[in-house]
């Protein structure tokens, strides 16, 4: 099996079907949830125009105001997340605002321009991204696309999201940031990052906004006509890029479907299709990537999703490849990360970056040691 | 920790910030009493933010309000739950400093008896705060008191109570402040600490022996057997022990002077250079190059360092089965010994090696970073020639594929161009040696990478109004002609260089170069259109900013 998702006992691998929680009460789970809670919001899902995240006492309107203005607030927030600080509550509630007005017009298909570097997954490894940063270059510099699953596992999702955002929001050129199956409400209540919000600012709200981002994030990216790239794979149900393109992404991950599907689904080495064991998704084999690039007239299909311990790994002749960014993964796995830097004619160069070393991590919260270790 | 401990916690906390802002010192009784209490509940964190907040509080308070202070250190004291008398061995400094004779009596002697308790965790606790008492015991009370206590203390069965009391000799022995009774009293239990059974007693030892050293005040031949005990810290059996003894190095021969290090330390080092251990190595290389920089120890001449400390460098480097660890702590240092680089051909010759064969970027980013002190170990004229020359290493180095090796070769630019001025026509030098080198690799460049870390180089050459008018003019002519890249990228790079020396240009090159060109540019796209997401947005900021400026 090429997927080498669980490299030990411990980082064992997700499944939609997340720990004990039902995938089938999601939505119920949700509605219970926000009438528990004083500061209801609109969960919005059927009205993509409404305007406001949060409660309704603190209603802002998406004036121009929170686009270009503000340059220098931005530029403060974006040094200080640099240093693994993270923003104050209504920092971030103001960034995901900024951030939903120039992601709700990216198309689900979002065209980049080459040259530019694609990263996969990064998992709350902040020290590592910034690594990953120092090898390949600082962003306005250079451009990005990041595949998804930003938050989650490792201890610094909160840093890590917002610092992708805030790079997002001051440099929307610069930077696309696609979704992954980990940009959801449910796998994130399981993975670590519902948790570090609430042990970071003592409620749920930065959670909210940030979840509330997610739904917006794009599904897929397409580079230069050539270059198809997505966080998991393919999907039965998708044929064409413009089948894509007419997804109504504005909503939570769904348990299938071709939304789901494109965040959950592997390579394998079969022909045509197959069951997944992650639950989610379906495994597809080269015929199928052979068929879906000739009738999109694609030359590689990028995504991330899966561990690889070599950081990249190019299946079915190099009809698809897959990127792996967050090195020693889980702080455990002992892999290498890569990203893969494409030049302004698409050629394709891999650049490996190990985990960042101690010294360049902060230092761990010191607790006392207590009296009775005596 | 459960969620009254959490509002124990916050109570502790801002009871002692209430004194004086809220209450007045003499007035904090009562805050006092509260604090009491908290002071002796069960978990820790909250007794030790009691403790901190008594010590704030009954620092604001007067003498004459200080009585019940007594008191309350005697009801804690004789405790019958060992928290309460833990949380006393914390307040005695504060208390003591308010108190009158007789109280400071019974102080010091109610302090012995802690120090004997039957508990561990309180003994543990007398032995931590030995220190901030001993501070305001007066003088002659030291060597029949305190210094008993410490003794005691130091004698210890539990090793973590013998730890935190050996320490206590930094502030005993500067309050005696006397070279023959430290060297008689304090000393003795230093030189056992450093023979403990228990290695992380002298862990703790070997860990803080430079600030023990230097608080005993001890000079001359009595010093001989203060560098005998760090001698036999360096030959630790524990990896752990050694490793923090070497930490300490840079200052013993500081403290101790060149005749230590050439007969004491100096025979040791190929031993330890060679420890098992690479945590040891990593520190040694980073002491030594401790010892060879003059604001950290300035007692070794040159001719010491290159006797007897750069053969192990050099070894070090040369060891292809050393960690990266090692050489990354010796390369980063290297720079500051400029002075002597030039008499150390064969280290310079490991150093340039490692960068051709260096899979990891942070040995060859160090490299980057020796290189202008090399062209000033050396001067120009070596840096330029040779062969391989130095030059064409930071050629190299600027192609590399890691971004932050680039960006150290950018940094040390203006440094190099330094060098060159002072030998000879410097901007000449640059326009024919770096620009000329990589105007090609630049035009035939497929990839963004290239130019911007090319256009961010030639900026770097004009910082500031000096830069002579032929360097400016072919940089601004570089710059301006990258306005018109196919990638965005490096027309932003281009436009953010323009802005940043357009103030050291003269109104001939603003008018006959710059302007009609940034004209074109702006004419091929709408300024005013300054929300649209398109591309060129940030190229777009910046012509805006360069108008302004230029306009002006």
């Amino acid at each position: 099996m090429l997927t080498c998702q669980p490299c030990n006992d411990e980082v064992e691998e997700e499944t939609a079907n997340a720990g004990s929680y039902d995938e089938f009460d999601e939505y119920k789970y949700d509605e219970e949830y926000e009438e528990d809670d004083e500061n209801k919001y609109d969960e919005d899902k059927d009205n993509d125009d409404d305007e406001y995240i949060g409660s309704d006492d603190e209603y802002i309107s998406s004036d121009d105001e929170y686009i270009g203005a503000g340059g220098s607030d931005l530029d403060e927030q974006i040094l200080r997340l640099r240093r693994c600080e993270y923003l104050r509550e209504s920092e971030v509630k103001l960034l995901c605002q900024k951030a939903r007005e120039i992601l709700v017009d990216e198309s689900n298909v979002q065209r980049v321009d080459a040259p530019v570097t694609i990263c996969g997954d990064i998992h709350g490894q902040f020290y590592d991204l910034v690594e990953l940063f120092k090898v390949g270059g600082e962003c306005p510099d250079r451009n990005y696309l990041f595949l998804g699953d930003f938050v989650d596992r490792g201890y610094y999702s909160v840093e890590t999201f917002l610092l992708l955002l805030a790079l997002k929001v001051r440099y929307p050129d610069r930077i696309t940031l696609i979704r992954g199956n980990h940009e959801s409400r449910q796998i994130t209540q399981v993975y670590g990052f519902y948790d570090e919000c609430l042990r970071k600012y003592g409620s749920v709200n930065v959670w909210r906004y940030c979840t509330e981002i997610f739904d917006y994030l794009s599904l897929s990216a397409i580079i230069e006509d050539k270059i198809f790239c997505v966080h998991g794979g393919l999907s039965p149900s998708i044929n064409t890029l413009d089948q894509i393109r007419v997804i109504d992404r504005k909503q939570e991950v769904p348990h299938d479907g071709a939304m789901c599907d494109l965040m959950w689904s592997d390579p394998e080495e079969i022909d045509g299709w197959g069951l997944s064991p992650r639950g989610a998704g379906y495994l597809f084999g080269g015929d199928v990537v052979e068929m879906f690039n000739q009738t999109n007239d694609l030359s590689l299909i990028a995504r991330a999703h899966q561990l690889v311990m070599e950081g990249h790994r190019s299946m079915f002749n190099g009809a698809l490849t897959t990127v792996w960014s967050a090195p020693n993964y889980c702080y455990r796995c002992g892999n290498v990360a890569a990203i893969l830097e494409l030049d302004e004619n698409l050629g394709q160069g891999f650049k490996i970056f190990e985990a960042a070393p101690q010294e360049t991590r902060g230092s761990v919260n010191k607790n006392p040691s207590p009296d009775y270790f005596l | 920790m459960d969620d009254d401990d959490e509002m124990l916690l916050k109570m502790a906390e801002e009871l002692g910030a209430m004194v004086p802002s809220l209450v007045s010192g003499d007035k904090a009784q009562p805050v006092i009493d509260i604090l009491e209490q908290l002071a002796c509940v069960e978990e820790t964190v909250v007794r030790s933010a009691a403790v901190a907040s008594l010590n704030s509080v009954v620092g604001c308070m007067s003498q004459k309000s200080a009585s019940p202070l007594l008191d309350m250190v005697k009801r804690m004291s004789t405790a019958d739950w060992f928290t309460g008398r833990v949380s006393a061995c914390g307040v005695f400094g504060a208390v003591y400093e308010k108190s009158d004779t007789a109280a400071k009596d019974e102080l010091r002697n109610l302090y012995k008896s802690l120090a004997e308790d039957e508990t561990p965790m309180v003994r543990r606790s007398a032995a931590e705060s030995l220190s901030s008492f001993a501070m305001v015991v007066e003088k002659e009370h030291q060597p029949t008191d305190i210094v008993g206590i410490y003794k005691h203390l130091s004698q210890d069965e539990q090793d973590s109570v013998r730890q935190l009391a050996v320490m206590g000799a930094v502030a005993i022995g500067k309050v005696i402040n006397d070279a023959t009774e430290n060297n008689n009293n304090v000393f003795p239990v230093v030189r056992n600490a450093c023979n403990d059974k228990s290695w992380r007693v002298r862990h703790a030892v070997a860990k803080n022996y430079n600030d023990l050293a230097g608080a005993l005040q001890i000079s001359g031949d009595a010093a001989v057997e203060i560098i005998a005990c760090f001698i036999g810290l360096l030959t630790d059996t524990e990896a752990e022990v050694r490793g923090a003894a070497c930490v300490n190095i840079a200052s013993m021969v500081e403290f101790a002077g060149e005749g230590c290090f050439t007969s004491d330390i100096a025979p040791l080092l190929d031993g330890l250079s060679n420890d098992p251990v690479m945590e040891v190595r990593s520190k040694l290389s980073s002491a030594l190059m401790d010892c060879t920089n003059a604001d950290v120890c300035s007692k070794l001449t040159d001719a010491i360092v290159l006797d007897k400390i750069q053969p192990v460098l050099e070894a070090m480097l040369k060891n292809e089965e050393e960690s990266d660890e090692v050489k990354i702590n010796i390369l980063r240092k290297l720079p500051g010994l400029s002075g002597v680089l030039s008499q150390m051909s064969e280290i310079v010759t490991v150093v340039v090696s490692l960068a051709k064969y260096q899979l990891n970027w942070r040995v060859r980013e160090s490299v980057a970073k020796i290189l202008p002190a090399l062209a000033e170990a050396f001067g120009i004229e070596k840096f330029t020639s040779g062969n391989p020359s130095y030059l064409s290493l930071y050629l190299d180095l600027l192609q590399d594929e890691v971004a932050d090796v680039r960006t150290a070769c950018i940094s040390g630019a203006y440094k190099i161009y330094e060098v060159a001025c002072s030998d000879k026509d410097g901007a000449a030098w640059v326009q024919k040696n770096i620009i000329g080198a990589t105007k090609p690799i630049y035009d035939a460049s497929q990839f963004y990478r290239t130019r911007i870390t090319t256009l961010t180089l030639y900026t770097a050459f004009c910082p500031n109004d000096a830069t002579p008018k032929a360097l400016l003019e072919d940089v601004v002519s570089n710059l301006l002609k990258a306005l018109d890249d196919p990638v965005a990228n490096v027309r932003m790079v281009a436009a953010r260089g323009l802005l940043a020396l357009v103030g050291f240009c003269d109104d001939n090159i603003i008018n006959t170069a710059i302007k009609p060109q940034i004209q074109t540019v702006c004419d091929a796209r709408d300024l005013s259109k300054q929300d649209e997401m398109d591309s060129d947005n940030d190229l777009r900021i910046y012509l805006r900013k360069l108008n302004t400026v230029l306009e002006v």
